[in-house]
């Protein structure tokens, strides 16, 4: 039995798509059902259905084999795993916004809201600026509005949020997508399903 | 009378791992807890980046619990020493793990063998490697692979250093389309080409070695494979745990050679790793020395080894302010010269299962049943 965590969501529903197209299907997915674990005995996989920040957790301590998550989340949270396909799915950016014509003051610390906390810090040492990290879990775009930072960092996929509450895409930090990713140790024991996992995946989104 | 067979899983692995090593003429090493911080501050580079847990001496010296056992070994080893030492260790090391946010407490077994290393040495310890594994589960998989076949590469391709560090990365964790993602910049088409076939080597040891053989471009890489060919050959029925794995971390700062990563069905991260390290003897001014060897990590493997619940107690005597002393002292005696465990007290231990209750009053013992 092969455990896949997925991440909740609309990127979850797409890559499960794709799995039940390469034959791994779980009728039971498409239900409207809350449950966690769905499984299909006859074509061996268990799919776990997990919050997107945490499916890098599940995979890198082995309680799934396999998972689905953004690039995005494995730069915040490195986890050690093995990365085996870039899926070109829920495409988006890591960037930097601000406020419409925001200008920024080199000669003060940078508040910056995100819930990037990681990839924020490594992206201002790189740039050696001094910051203030704000760590917020949601509505991060609401931040500069009301003054609480100078600038987000958070993803931007079509750029209306932004452009809904007046704000802009100021520098792009990463571009991020669907990664495929594996357990270390799970693999060596199961690396020819997982194999040809992979390759099914790869012919299918030719 | 044996007392092990009371033991935790994990305690009498640790046993029987050592009663392996002392076989093989392997002495054990203790060592002090600690260490000046200088000596670890000049050698950061293999430790790999994890943080120190320090402390100010009684005479204001900055101190440091041990992060890692072998770079003390290595200190102590003595230049002029001409003969090879064999030495094991079973100690805890201190240090803050990748993303974690305190420190932890970590047991390890290892083995070093240190002087000069010959083909049978690194045969011994590879075999050991298995061996170790095997005491744990017999169907654990002991990954080989050897540092000379990707440097080699690296070399002959004429890849920058700066863009070895991230093609490196890519490899040990299967990432093609990183590597795609150099083409052009970093890296041209050919150069990509040639990485990606070496990625995509794979099925059996044998045929992982015929494919490697065939896209080895210099002597270095030619003498890498054929070294792994030849350990396969002279493992005997030892290699059904043995496979071959390119994409293993291979810290070049360390290791040169062989290198190994041990990985247990049911625990997430590599139990054991291990390798040739004529590298670290050379940068830490042990000229001339070469050295090969082995650690097993304790961490997740206790939870591993240790999932049954405890074994009820098989006896609880209860006595009061009556009864005989000697009798008491008699029926304990007694039963643990049977094997079995017991608990001797006045009123019933909290929290803990066993099998029979023995009350003991004045002279007379009366048996009921245990709550297990």
């Amino acid at each position: 039995m092969l455990n896949i965590a997925l991440p909740k969501g609309r990127l979850g529903d797409k890559v499960y798509s794709l799995f039940a197209k390469m034959g791994y299907d779980c009728s039971e997915f498409l239900e409207d059902t809350r449950k966690l674990v769905i499984e299909n005995p006859d074509s061996g996989v268990r799919y776990l259905l997990i919050k997107p920040s945490d499916v890098g957790i599940y995979v890198e301590r082995g309680a799934a084999d396999i998972g689905v998550v953004g690039k995005d989340v494995l730069l915040e949270t490195d986890p050690d795993v093995y990365e085996l396909l870039d899926l070109n799915l829920g495409k988006c950016n890591l960037a930097v916004a601000a406020k419409n014509g925001y200008v920024e003051d080199t000669d003060r610390t940078l508040r910056v809201a995100t819930k990037y906390v990681n990839v924020t810090k490594n992206y201002y040492k790189g740039l050696n600026r001094e910051i203030e990290i704000i760590k917020l879990n949601g509505s991060i775009e609401l931040a500069p509005i009301l003054g609480l930072s100078d600038v987000i960092l958070d993803i931007v996929e079509t750029g209306t949020t932004l452009r809904e509450n007046d704000l802009s895409v100021f520098e792009y930090v990463a571009p991020s997508s669907a990664r495929l990713i594996a357990n270390k140790s799970n693999y060596q024991f199961k690396s020819e399903e997982i194999d040809r996992i992979v390759a099914r995946m790869k012919e299918e989104l030719l | 009378m044996t007392y092990t067979s009371t033991l935790k899983r994990d305690e009498q692995v640790s046993l029987e791992l050592r009663s392996l090593y002392e076989r093989h003429g392997y002495k054990k090493f203790r060592m002090g807890k600690f260490e000046e911080y200088d000596f670890y501050a000049r050698n950061r580079d293999y430790l790999a980046g994890s943080s120190l847990l320090t402390f100010t001496d009684l005479d204001g010296k900055l101190m440091a619990l041990r992060p890692d056992v072998t770079l003390s070994i290595v200190k102590r080893t003595k230049e002029n020493q001409t003969t090879s030492e064999k030495l094991y260790y079973t100690e805890n090391v201190y240090r803050a793990a990748h993303s974690a946010t305190e420190y932890k407490e970590t047991y390890q077994i290892g083995i070093e063998h240190i002087g000069k290393v010959s083909a049978y040495t690194s045969l011994e310890m590879v075999s050991l490697a298995v061996r170790s594994l095997r005491l744990i589960d017999t169907g654990s998989i002991l990954s080989l692979s050897h540092t000379g076949f990707l440097s080699g590469l690296f070399e002959y391709l004429g890849v920058s250093a700066a863009a070895e560090k991230t093609v490196r990365a890519c490899i040990e964790s299967k990432n093609r389309h990183g590597i795609a993602a150099l083409i052009g910049k970093e890296l041209t088409q050919e150069q990509t080409d040639a990485i990606f076939a070496v990625m995509d080597i794979s099925g059996s040891y044998l045929e992982c070695i015929a494919q490697a053989k065939t896209l080895s471009r210099t002597e270095d890489m030619l003498a890498a494979v054929s070294e792994l060919e030849q350990l396969y050959d002279a493992l005997g029925e030892l290699k059904l745990n043995i496979r071959l794995d390119f994409s293993i971390p291979s810290d070049t700062q360390y290791y040169n050679g062989l290198i190994f990563c041990g990985y247990v069905k049911g625990v997430s991260r590599a139990v054991l790793s291990g390798g040739r390290y004529d590298n670290l003897m050379e940068k830490m001014g042990k000229k001339g020395k070469q050295a090969i060897g082995f650690a097993l990590y304790f961490d997740e493997l206790e939870r591993f080894l240790n999932t049954q619940p405890p074994e009820p107690l098989d006896a609880v005597i209860i006595y009061d302010r009556t009864s005989c002393l000697s009798t008491v002292a008699d029926t304990v005696k007694l039963l643990v010269a049977e094997g079995k465990k017991v608990w001797a007290g006045e009123e019933q231990p909290e929290g803990r299962l066993y099998r029979r209750l023995i009350r003991i009053t004045e002279n007379t013992v009366k048996e009921e049943e245990g709550n297990a």
